[in-house]
């Protein structure tokens, strides 16, 4: 019925019930939010909440209003209308200036849309009991707040430069979030970490767009999409725009070896680190590759770069994931891995596919962030090995994660299954074996990795401590339970793929001249078997963390995840360090020497310093003098030149 | 000698030697002030001749505007030292260049 009602709505940018509008609004909303709460509402915390739920909520209606019409009008696609064409009604060459801000509705941002929205609400109403009184929840909502603007900006980007802008923001609220618990030396340090990976990232995307620039005097995503195979710059030239682009993306969503931020993220409160996991900073990254993904697909070894690098990152991620002593760090691990696996899919090609991973992982992985958020505020550790027998004794909480551990791994019929198996589906149909093996293993040690928390957390004996009383463990309720049940839902139904036609997942994200491939019960087969055989053998193996002692020296590499962080550290110590000191030790030497120039010439200008006794027309004389001389050499020189030239 | 570039070459020449001489040889701040605007003038004449006959030909229209702007400055330059000429004669009633007034 609302179906009907939208698809007979008049459409185009200016008009009342168009996507763009609502897409604008869902932009805005957060930012009011924010603005009221920063300006009016600071001192009272109901308030402040009050309103940040509320405007997400109405965001999340635009972003489900703009979904609705992009799955009820197939003909409606990819227009977008700049900030000035919405705000002052007007369209043509005035408002068409030169970097195209504005907006863009078309599905890939829709289904984008939805996650941000739906996580960052769902999250917000899971904080209202969560962040206590003395963590400063308005801060906590005005930083929910902006990262939410910043990411529905990436989202909505209709240029690289715009997206460029929303990054710079989407990194800020990163630093924000990582960095809530500022007190704590280790999350002051990951936050710092973080930002300056993704700045370095951000640099790295600047010059990708500095150079698409000079070549096409466009940044517009639509209009440059029909234009890179256009022949205007060769296909090194592409090649190298992919690469600092996907440097960019890189950074944000941590493919090896700018992944070092990632884990640090873990050191922000439960809610934000959802948020960030799930439809926040780590997947703007991913977003930024299929929006450009037209320039990779010009160039096929930009697609093999990302097919590499995904598939290192996702291998790497969930190989470090299964040695975590820390709840919150395996998951982020977790995270990695999945990332790593869009990426491989965006690489071979599978554009459809990835995106469905994008939407269909943000559930799981937002529900485990919150339901390790639980469990951490009842035992009050964060480490695996001190947990133990929780399901007896939170039940909802054992319920919750156990659907998002099932969601996560790919077991039938939760959601990333059905992701799972649209990727695996192409790479057969491209009979790429390294292709197959890396998603099959990836499935099967994401499984491990995630049953292997679920059995550590929720089964066994829960580990005795001192002054620790098992007994005063309680369960999560109230808005924390509303929150984590809501979001259980979509971990069950997001991969659902009966329907045909556009609201298939699959089909509904496309992009010109990548075929959808269409699963077939081979791939489902696979990934079934693997997410189930992982999952069985994680149960066996860690009924018990039982120390393989042969293992110690393998656990401990993987635990610091092959020693990448210390690497960094070393490289920021040993050669960052001397090489800014000789950059300082250059420049000053070179200030001191334009010093010493103007300081000559502010001498010699001053006559009456070095000849006392001057007078006035002394002074004249030697102006007039200086102008001859001048006016001598300027005519020896022009003759010479005009002499050689004509 | 027809009236081309060298003709009017050699008179701005001239002009700008006779205000280089006003500035220099002359006591007296309000000839010395007149001497600057023979030289702005000659500089002038230059860029027109530049204009009408020579290099420039073919952008005759950026000399003259250059002289025109010359000539403006030039005037709001003698605005401001005749001001300051006369604010100095009222201070000591003279308007000797050379007078040491400490």
């Amino acid at each position: 019925m609302i179906l009907t009602l939208l698809a007979a709505a008049p459409k185009g940018p200016l008009d009342t019930w168009s996507p763009t509008l609502l897409a604008l609004f869902a932009l805005l909303l957060p930012l009011i939010a924010l603005l009221i709460i920063l300006a009016f509402t600071v001192d009272s915390r109901r308030l402040s909440a009050a309103i940040s739920v509320i405007f997400t909520l109405a965001a999340v209606v635009c972003a489900l209003l703009v979904v609705a019409i992009e799955i009820a009008h197939p003909i409606h696609l990819e227009r977008n209308a700049t900030f000035l064409q919405l705000l002052t009604g007007q369209t043509g060459s005035a408002s068409e200036f030169l970097l195209q801000w504005g907006v863009l509705a078309d599905p890939l941002a829709a289904v984008m849309l939805i996650a941000v929205t739906l996580t960052s609400l769902l999250v917000q109403v899971y904080a209202l009991a969560f962040i206590r009184r003395e963590d400063g929840p308005v801060r906590f909502f005005s930083v929910l707040l902006f990262a939410t603007f910043a990411m529905t900006g990436v989202t909505l980007s209709t240029s690289y430069f715009e997206m460029l802008l929303f990054f710079g923001l989407v990194t800020l609220s990163t630093y924000l979030m990582v960095g809530y618990w500022w007190q704590r030396e280790e999350a002051a340090a990951a936050a710092a970490r973080a930002f300056v990976l993704s700045l370095a990232g951000d640099l790295a995307l600047l010059a990708g767009i500095a150079y698409i620039f000079f070549r096409f005097g466009e940044l517009n995503f639509q209009t440059l999409a029909t234009q890179y195979t256009g022949g205007k710059v060769s296909a090194n030239g592409l090649f190298i725009m992919s690469i600092l682009v996907f440097l960019g993306a890189a950074a944000k969503s941590a493919q090896f070896p700018l992944h070092a931020w990632l884990p640090g993220s873990a050191q922000a409160p439960a809610p934000a680190a959802a948020l960030l996991h799930s439809a926040g900073a780590a997947l703007c990254g991913v977003y930024l590759l299929a929006r450009a993904y037209a320039l990779f697909h010009a160039s096929p070894r930009a697609l093999a770069l990302l097919a590499i690098a995904g598939g290192l990152t996702a291998v790497l991620g969930v190989l470090w994931a299964l040695f975590q002593e820390n709840l919150k760090r395996a998951i982020a691990y977790t995270t990695m891995s999945e990332l790593g696996l869009m990426v491989l899919a965006l690489g071979i090609g599978a554009y459809g596919a990835s995106i469905f991973e994008v939407f269909a992982h943000a559930w799981p992985k937002a529900l485990l962030f919150l339901a390790a958020g639980v469990i951490i505020r009842e035992l009050r550790t964060e480490r695996l090995a001190e947990m133990g027998g929780l399901w007896r004794r939170m039940p909802l909480t054992g319920w919750v994660m156990l659907i998002a551990v099932a969601a996560g791994a790919g077991i039938p019929p939760f959601s990333t299954f059905w992701s799972k198996d649209a990727m695996l589906s192409k790479a057969l149909a491209l009979r790429s074996p390294i292709a197959i093996i890396l998603i099959t293993a990836v499935t099967f040690l994401g499984a491990m990795a995630l049953v292997r928390i679920f059995r550590l957390a929720f089964t066994g004996e829960t580990a005795r401590r001192r002054r620790f009383e098992p007994e005063r463990i309680r369960d999560a309720g109230g808005r924390i339970a509303t929150a984590m049940v809501i979001l259980a839902i979509p971990c069950t139904a997001a991969g659902i793929r009966g329907i045909r036609g556009r609201t298939d997942p699959i089909a509904f994200v496309t992009f010109p001249g990548v075929t959808v491939s269409n699963s077939h019960f081979v791939a489902a087969g696979i990934i079934a078997a693997a997410a189930v055989l992982g999952a069985g053998i994680a149960w066996v193996i860690y009924a018990r963390p039982r120390p393989v002692v042969a293992l110690e020296p393998v656990r401990r590499a993987m635990a610091e995840g092959l020693f990448v962080e210390r690497a960094y550290h070393f490289g920021a110590a040993g050669l960052l360090m001397p090489a800014s000191r000789a950059a300082g030790w250059i420049e000053q030497r070179v200030d001191a020497t334009v010093d010493l120039v103007a300081d000559s010439v502010a001498f010699a200008g001053q006559p009456r310093r070095w000849l006392p006794d001057v007078r006035p027309r002394q002074l004249v004389i030697g102006l007039l003098a200086g102008m001859v001389v001048l006016a001598t050499v300027t005519m020896m020189l022009a003759g010479r030149v005009i002499g050689k030239v004509g | 000698m027809s009236a081309g570039l060298n003709l009017f070459l050699v008179g701005s020449a001239a002009l700008l030697a006779v205000g280089a001489f006003a500035l220099v040889a002359r006591r007296n701040a309000f000839v010395a002030l007149l001497g600057t605007q023979f030289m702005f003038m000659a500089g002038g004449i230059a860029f027109v001749a530049f204009a009408r006959f020579g290099l420039g030909a073919s952008h005759a229209a950026g000399g003259q505007a250059v002289a025109l702007f010359a000539g403006a400055i030039a005037v709001a330059e003698l605005a401001i030292g005749l001001a300051m000429a006369v604010l100095l004669y009222r201070e000591g009633h003279s308007l000797g260049i050379d007078a040491d007034r400490g």
